[in-house]
């Protein structure tokens, strides 16, 4: 069955952290990993306390790779995220020290506060894997994963997203409580924090870049699977609640995650039940709706949508 | 959401309208009044939520049953019913939609629809039962919905299925009941029609011209018959019904017709006619102006070309008839001078002075009548249907005083002024024009149009046909009068008689003997059978293409698909792979074979490459055992 490179173990690890570190967190871990393999960022909203960093922290380690972390404030500076230039008086030059978007995950903590400007300059990172300071450009390295947050209800002094920078994430999703078994057992052990410092990497970075890769190329897309996904976008776009659709960078990114999630199953080509998996991961946040219906439930809407279009089945 | 209660509460009003409405012209005031009035009271108190109680009701059907059967008696009886019928139903309508009591609502329309059948057998009726035929269907299922649960509580779209379901019932028996309209006997008139058959009527035609008898006369819509011919010319459009020859006292009637032999009319234009009278009460058979002959009735013709019927037809009937439309009945035998040359007996002064003045010698029939006309026009005489002239003597005052009057003067008074120039002359009754209905192809002649006009006789031509009403001035047929509205309604009523009332027994034994008939004297040509069976050959091939197209079974990938889902519907009902997908089922059930399918045709389908024969051949392999595994 598994064909594809390293597929196998992507699963391990998966396993091994919502089985062993990380229960009750195996659809946010599972999701984390289909957008490391798309190469795209992704945002949890999500109240604070239910596991956010942990998980990030237990994630990086596990898959051997160096972790960031930025906390937004509202007098977070771009320099803060990108780092800066010090005089070194020793050598008598200024020397480029770099930042937490230097490392292969970063958390961005409550994204929300970190003022405008300082907001656009990491979504410009996280789109150019890239940074340019003092006329000198960094390259990020790879892989990179953008994991950022935000708390949906503390909204005094935020500056929320607007949805064309929302649209950079190619998945906005939650967290969750964790079921109450597993909550018990949390409580009753305690913060695991220290113990994930010390989870052994299962996987190495080269191994990761041949498992993005054989996402990227190693995972047929079909005709009629594309029919079924541009029918999601039409529906969107043509929907009474709905402003503005799914854009074709939103369809992309829905083709590209349902290619992580084939991956994931140990599929070489997309079937649609992998488009619709992470349809509403993917699409929700992207639809823009009409000003009376602010309120509605994104997620609800689209999952409608997915029940009308047919799946092809011939 | 739609709660079945109130569906069913309007279906009820709706049923309980069509048991109501037929019947309602023929009730009595206080059923015609009660019912409205208690079905508002009933709706006013169903929305305020309350309900009269059956303490109060049940007292009052018994009450108001002993009140109309103490006025019963037998010739009332089916009036008496129908009112009961009615307060009943409006009884019903202020009690509380019980389940039992809309049975009985139901119950009772039926009977009250039926009852309108006694009074009244048009169209009308058919559209009343069909419809309460299809709100019966749908509302004894509503019914067992409501039985089940009296607040339950229906989806749009579930409500939608439950209607369109019951819907389909009636729809399925109307092929029954076309069956069963062919085969069933039936009565061509209300059936209780005789008792209240109106006396017959004074207006328009009748076989007595006594113009002075009133004042006016009024003119009545109703249709005399209808006939299917091609468009004649308006001014040749003459109904022919009965002639009128001799006096009884003043007033012209018909006399036994002295001995004559007209002869066939051959010259002019022919028209066929089918004619379809409604009944009534004279024998005369009508025609077009002059007829020819007659087919399709009993009747006796009379030398002066009347047809009259051995019994006037008081139930629907039809008659052909062939007339050509010619100016005069050519009499080669000549005529008895003497029968039409009598006078009525008082005729005025001045009438005998005009008819002595006529009488000098030298003057042709023509020139008379030339000459009448000239003096009809100069006394600038002028239609009317009221303030006639009445009197001692009406046509005295008609020509010289009062100059105004309806066909009888005009006609009369010329004949009686030919006879007095010692032309002998005649009346003829009938109909002067006729609406012709476009749609239906036919004319419609109605009451208002009766007529009466004069024949005088010219040696040598024979009976001419002369109209002095022409000659007045305002005389005009109110042509285009009838709405197209009216003529559209009219063709339904007739095709409705001309099809379904007309058919009866007789009808219904004739079907049968012809066919008999037929089957058994049925000779066919020799090789009758290439024809017909390339013909047959043709159809089939046909329909099965046809078949074949509607059915069109895809290619072996949808047919392996379809037998699949089919499999998974009987094992797994409650997975639905067209909401679920392939995979997420394979995934959901613990099928080894159903999840080697899933494998298959899902790498096939979603990389779009087609089945190999092996792989189909696995497949349909898989399908057979799809679930199998399971004890």
């Amino acid at each position: 069955m598994s064909d594809l490179p390293k597929r196998d173990r992507m699963v391990a690890v998966l396993d091994n952290l919502s089985g062993q570190h990380l229960k009750g967190k195996g659809r946010a871990l599972r999701l984390c990993l289909m957008a490391l393999l798309t190469g795209g960022h992704i945002l949890l909203e999500d109240i604070p306390g239910l596991g956010k960093t942990t998980m990030a922290l237990a994630f990086a380690s596990s898959l051997g790779l160096s972790f960031g972390r930025v906390q937004c404030t509202s007098d977070l500076l771009p320099s803060d995220i990108t780092g800066l230039s010090i005089f070194d008086r020793v050598e008598g030059r200024f020397t480029f020290i770099k930042g937490p978007i230097f490392n292969n995950i970063v958390l961005i903590d409550e994204i929300n506060r970190a003022m405008p400007k300082t907001q656009s300059a990491l979504l410009e990172a996280m789109e150019e894997r890239r940074v340019t300071v003092e006329g000198v450009t960094y390259q990020l390295p790879d892989p990179f994963l953008v994991l950022a947050t935000q708390n949906p209800f503390e909204q005094v002094g935020t500056y929320p997203l607007p949805e064309s920078q929302m649209d950079r994430f190619i998945m906005k999703t939650g967290i969750g409580y964790p079921p109450e078994e597993i909550e018990k057992e949390i409580l009753m052990h305690g913060s695991i924090r220290d113990e994930i410092l010390h989870i052994p990497a299962m996987v190495s970075g080269e191994d990761l870049l041949e498992a993005i890769r054989a996402v990227r190329s190693g995972v047929y897309l079909g005709e009629k699977v594309t029919n079924y996904v541009y029918a999601i976008i039409k529906a969107t776009r043509n929907h009474p609640l709905i402003l503005t659709g799914i854009s074709t960078r939103g369809g992309i990114g829905l083709v590209d995650a349902a290619r992580a999630a084939a991956y994931l199953q140990g599929r070489a080509f997309v079937v649609p039940e992998d488009v619709r998996e992470v349809a509403s991961v993917v699409c929700a946040h992207r639809l823009i709706f009409r000003p009376e219906q602010e309120g509605v439930d994104k997620e609800q809407i689209l999952n409608a949508i997915l029940k009308e279009i047919p799946l092809p089945l011939t | 959401m739609v709660r079945i209660k109130s569906v069913l509460g309007a279906l009820t009003v709706c049923i309980a309208l069509i048991g109501y409405l037929p019947l309602q012209p023929y009730l009595g005031p206080f059923a015609r009044w009660f019912f409205p009035v208690s079905l508002a009271v009933g709706l006013y108190l169903q929305k305020r939520g309350s309900v009269v109680s059956g303490r109060i009701l049940t007292p009052l059907s018994i009450a108001l049953f002993l009140y109309f059967a103490s006025g019963f008696t037998m010739d009332r009886l089916i009036l008496i019913t129908a009112d009961l019928l009615v307060v009943f139903l409006a009884i019903r309508m202020l009690g509380e939609r019980s389940g039992r009591n809309c049975l009985q609502v139901f119950a009772l329309a039926l009977f009250c629809l039926a009852a309108s059948s006694l009074y009244s057998l048009s169209a009308l009726f058919l559209i009343y039962l069909l419809l309460l035929l299809l709100l019966l269907a749908v509302s004894l299922v509503i019914l067992t919905f409501h039985a089940h649960d009296a607040e339950i509580v229906l989806s749009k779209s579930d409500l939608k299925k439950a209607l369109s379901v019951s819907a389909l019932m009636p729809a399925a028996s109307l092929p029954i009941l076309l069956f069963l309209f062919v085969l069933l006997p039936r009565t061509q008139f209300p059936l209780w029609d005789f008792l209240n058959r109106s006396a017959p009527k004074t207006v328009g035609f009748s076989d007595k011209v006594d113009p002075g008898g009133s004042a006016s006369v009024s003119e009545v819509k109703s249709v005399v018959l209808r006939a299917i011919c091609a468009r004649v010319p308006e001014e040749m459009l003459y109904w022919r019904g009965i002639v009128l020859n001799g006096f009884s006292g003043n007033a012209w009637v018909r006399l036994p017709t002295p001995p004559e032999r007209s002869r066939r009319i051959e010259r002019g234009v022919g028209v066929h006619q089918e004619i379809y009278p409604e009944p009534s009460t004279n024998p005369y058979l009508l025609s077009l102006n002059i007829p020819r002959s007659l087919s399709g009735a009993r009747y006796q013709e009379s030398e002066d070309k009347v047809f009259a019927a051995q019994r006037a037809p008081d139930k629907r009937v039809k008659y052909d008839a062939e007339s050509t439309l010619s100016e005069a009945i050519a009499v080669p035998g000549g005529i008895d001078r003497e029968f039409y040359l009598t006078l009525p007996e008082t005729v005025s002064e001045r009438l005998r002075a005009k008819g002595r003045e006529l009488s000098r010698p030298g003057l042709g029939t023509q020139e008379k009548l030339k000459l009448l006309e000239r003096f009809f026009r100069e006394q600038r005489l002028s239609y009317a249907t009221s303030g006639l002239p009445t009197g001692a003597d009406p046509l005295d005052a008609f020509l010289f005083v009062k100059k105004r009057g309806n066909c009888e003067f005009f006609a009369s008074s010329l004949a009686t002024l030919l006879r007095l120039a010692g032309v002998p002359s005649r009346l003829v009754g009938g109909y002067r024009g006729g609406s012709y209905n476009e749609m239906g192809g036919y004319y419609l002649v109605t009451e208002d149009l009766a007529h009466v006009w004069v024949e005088a006789y010219q040696e040598g031509r024979g009976w001419l046909t002369v109209d002095p009403t022409a000659w007045s001035i305002g005389f005009s047929h109110r042509e285009g009068a009838a709405q197209r509205m009216r003529t559209y309604l009219d063709a339904v009523g007739f095709y409705w008689n001309k099809a379904v009332v007309i058919y009866d027994l007789e009808k219904q034994l004739a079907l049968v003997r012809t066919a008999g008939g037929k089957a058994r004297s049925l000779r066919l040509p020799a090789g009758w059978w290439r024809p017909v069976g390339r013909y047959a050959l043709v159809a089939l091939s046909l329909a099965a293409l046809l078949a074949l197209y509607l059915r069109r079974p895809g290619s072996a990938q949808e047919r392996v698909l379809k037998r699949f889902l089919r499999a998974v519907r009987k094992r797994y009902p409650l997975a639905s792979v067209e909401q679920g997908g392939l995979f997420a089922l394979a995934e959901k059930v613990d099928d080894p074979q159903l999840r080697e399918f899933v494998a298959i045709y899902g790498a096939a389908l979603y990389r779009d490459r087609r089945l190999q024969p092996e792989e189909l051949e696995r497949l349909n392999g898989l399908v057979g055992r799809v679930g199998t595994h399971l004890p």
